[in-house]
């Protein structure tokens, strides 16, 4: 595990960084250095083992995957931030919490306001991981594969013709799997969020 | 869609910044282009969102599979050295000292350098070495009270080599050990360590084991 130590700015921009280097090296800093404190702040109410790996996990992604420049914006710390989001799993999502511990008991410094509204954000921002993965999962790798090449890698389609993994054919082939997966996604998602 | 390939460098973020302007200007004055444009941006995001979760779920996985692995290890290293201490412990004390063999020929009770089998035995000599074998005999019988009053009739006669000495020592040590006789065995066991340089060689190990097996059964006594 890394020994060096990165400054929250540090972290931040590797994190948000085009390298994907960097986001590991972002990962294997946090992972290192938050994971004891996470143990010993969910250890003082008795939360170990599978149920504390649970937490660490979801908190963890939450974090990672969320843009965090506000907290280094606001000139707070991303590790009582992060203590935030492992009391808003531990309280709400997991129940192993008494509601009425409080905060600035948990968190070594606090981040912010102390009001229910932010845990609730945590613990949206959650679900949306969840969904985004559920719906994600009803979809054929061959299609993801489609997606992620033109929207996250923006390959262009004419490239992506030459694809043999893709098996497209030809341009127009290519254009309307395009459209046919990107509307069976945008109903997927339409339809989460009516419900 | 008219223009498929100016709105696909749109998505894939390609257009220069005279295009983007003229792309602003079709959001604003072609609904048509604006909503089929906001369909593709809303599934980039998704498409964006999931790839950025897979990417540090993966990150997040190896790190576990890491951690997991170390901690086999260090369980695994634990229980070894566990267990090999267990085993250490049963050999030191529960199996028997080694005697290294000796040729029992009475010549090696000779003070001469080698045994001489032409040279003669002095009586004394004779008798150290006859009470030397039946001190061995008793030994193997587990006769241990006997087989001490043996080597110690042995011992009297100082007029032996200093290999048959020796041997004759440890031997006794092991009796007394035997017989539980813990305070000579200690006694014996000192005149053993103080050997600056032996001539019937005893392995550290045996030595070990020999003084570990007086302490062991001196506590519990």
């Amino acid at each position: 595990m890394s020994k060096v130590q990165l400054s929250d700015e540090d972290v931040v921009r590797l994190l948000r960084s085009a390298n994907e280097a960097d986001r590991k090296e972002a990962c294997v800093y946090l992972y290192a250095s938050l994971k004891p404190k996470a143990k010993k702040w969910l250890s003082k109410y008795g939360i170990r083992n599978t149920i504390f790996e649970d937490i660490f996990h979801d908190a963890f992604i939450d974090f990672t995957t969320q843009n965090t420049t506000f907290v280094v914006r606001r000139q707070g710390s991303l590790e009582a931030y992060f203590s935030k989001i492992v009391y808003a799993y531990s309280a709400k999502e997991y129940h192993v919490l008494s509601s009425n511990v409080p905060i600035h008991e948990f968190a070594e410094q606090d981040f912010e306001d102390n009001d229910s509204k932010t845990i609730d954000e945590i613990i949206d921002r959650k679900l949306k991981i969840q969904q985004i993965q559920e719906e994600m999962s009803k979809l054929k790798p061959l299609e993801i594969n489609l997606l992620t090449k033109f929207y996250f890698n923006n390959i262009p389609l004419v490239d992506l013709v030459d694809d043999e993994t893709l098996n497209l054919g030809n341009y127009n082939n290519a254009k309307n799997r395009l459209f046919e997966y990107r509307k069976k996604l945008f109903r997927l998602f339409n339809k989460q969020k009516n419900e | 869609m008219n223009n498929w390939d100016f709105t696909e460098r749109k998505i894939q973020q390609r257009l220069s910044e005279e295009e983007k302007i003229h792309s602003d200007e079709l959001c604003k004055n072609n609904a048509e282009y604006r909503e089929e444009l906001e369909k593709h941006l809303i599934v980039k995001k998704y498409i964006e969102q999931y790839q950025t979760i897979n990417e540090f779920e993966e990150h997040y996985q190896v790190l576990r599979s890491d951690e997991i692995r170390k901690h086999t290890v260090k369980i695994f290293l634990r229980i070894s050295s566990i267990a090999a201490s267990i085993i250490i412990f049963l050999y030191f004390s529960f199996t028997d000292v080694y005697r290294p063999d000796l040729s029992l020929d009475s010549g090696l009770v000779m003070q001469l350098e080698k045994p001489n089998p032409i040279a003669t035995l002095k009586p004394e000599q004779k008798k150290a070495f006859e009470s030397f074998t039946a001190g061995q005999f008793y030994m193997t019988n587990g006769e241990f009270d006997k087989a001490i009053l043996s080597f110690n009739e042995s011992l009297k006669i100082t007029e032996v080599r200093q290999y048959f000495r020796e041997a004759t020592i440890w031997h006794l040590c092991i009796a007394y050990l035997k017989a539980g006789k813990l305070a000579d065995a200690q006694k014996q066991m000192d005149e053993i360590s103080s050997w600056d340089a032996p001539k019937y060689t005893i392995s550290y190990i045996d030595k070990w084991k020999l003084s570990w097996q007086i302490y062991l059964r001196s506590l519990f006594k």
